[in-house]
């Protein structure tokens, strides 16, 4: 087998895989799941995301440092969203409570 | 790895460190591009939580078919990016600079797709200002995060574009050598970094509201 046939045999597997997995987010975007719809959307998403770093951008089998370079972003990343997102969510349910009072305070404020 | 190897560069001693701290610093970059993109994404789901319904109208009026057809593009040129830097590793030049013009025609085939579909969003009146198409307020917030979103991504894809074409101009007339090329692993990372932020990119901007 030569060494061509099995880097594309490797890369070609997972190019396939998402394909597929590009059908599916497609066919599922059609289906009346209402609220569920965009959670499936980002999940197929996420793993879409897992196949190109660990197997076309190498992270399964790189050193554990580069790993830990890559987590590091995930980390800040998560820590960003939970942070902002409180306070979005908390500033949301002050604003309607006390919808007058609060609304100043908001980061930010409702157009509607 | 010998100490001899002409894409060795001072400071290093040794190619496997160097391509070592190369490969450290493109993944320290790709880490604060994360967040870079991420912060454009965090304004995105807290406007979505405050008007989601606004928001998934306005995802309704972009062309489905641009984005899916382009997602399937530039998941396509990750995969010749891919086998472009193995074949680098395997010392297969000509394959590796197949991959790497494939790469290239691929990458700008998504860009012009893309203008095909800002010319189309233009004519809709899909640009945020008086003459918006749409009446929810929050509908002009949605696409202002559209095309700042995609228009930062299209560029960050023509970096790209200029790294890759550069490996494959230079490669080919022999100026830069392929094999064991720290230059090969980091540029390649970062095409994949741009074709991870469109696929999620992908989901919140196409998928609105088709069910």
């Amino acid at each position: 087998m030569s060494h061509t046939f099995v880097i594309w045999r490797k890369n070609g597997l997972v190019w396939v895989g998402l394909l597929a997995l590009l059908a599916l987010t497609f066919g599922a975007a059609h289906l009346p799941l209402g609220g569920l719809n965009v959670v499936v959307g980002l999940a197929i998403a996420g793993i879409k995301v897992a196949l190109v770093a660990l197997v076309f951008m190498g992270l399964g089998c790189s050193p554990a440092l580069m790993r830990l370079a890559a987590a590091t972003g995930l980390f800040w990343l998560t820590l960003l969203f939970l942070l902002t997102l409180a306070d979005v969510l908390a500033g949301r349910h002050a604003g309607n409570e006390n919808s007058k009072g609060v609304k100043a305070e908001q980061s930010i404020s409702p157009i509607r | 790895m010998t100490s001899s190897s002409p894409v060795l560069q001072p400071p290093w001693k040794e190619l496997s460190r160097q391509r070592e701290g190369a490969t450290f610093g493109i993944w320290v970059f790709l880490a604060s591009e994360m967040l870079f993109f991420g912060s454009l994404l965090l304004l995105y789901t807290a406007y979505r939580t405050l008007h989601s319904e606004a928001f998934i109208a306005a995802g309704r009026e972009t062309d489905i078919w641009y984005g899916t057809v382009n997602t399937a593009v530039l998941m396509t040129s990750s995969l010749t990016m891919a086998v472009a830097a193995q074949a680098a590793e395997a010392d297969l030049r000509r394959l590796t600079l197949r991959c790497l013009a494939a790469t290239v025609v691929l990458g700008l085939a998504f860009l012009v797709l893309k203008g095909f579909e800002y010319a189309e969003d233009i004519e809709k009146n899909l640009v945020p200002g008086q003459s918006f198409a749409l009446k929810e307020p929050a509908a002009q917030i949605f696409f202002a995060l559209y095309w700042i979103m995609t228009a930062v991504h299209a560029i960050h894809l023509s970096v790209g574009l200029g790294l890759v074409g550069r490996l494959l101009i230079f490669g080919g007339l022999r100026r830069v050598q392929l094999r064991d090329n720290p230059q090969v692993e980091v540029t390649a990372l970062y095409w994949h970094l741009v074709d991870v932020i469109w696929i999620i990119l992908y989901p919140l901007i196409y998928l609105m509201g088709r069910s």
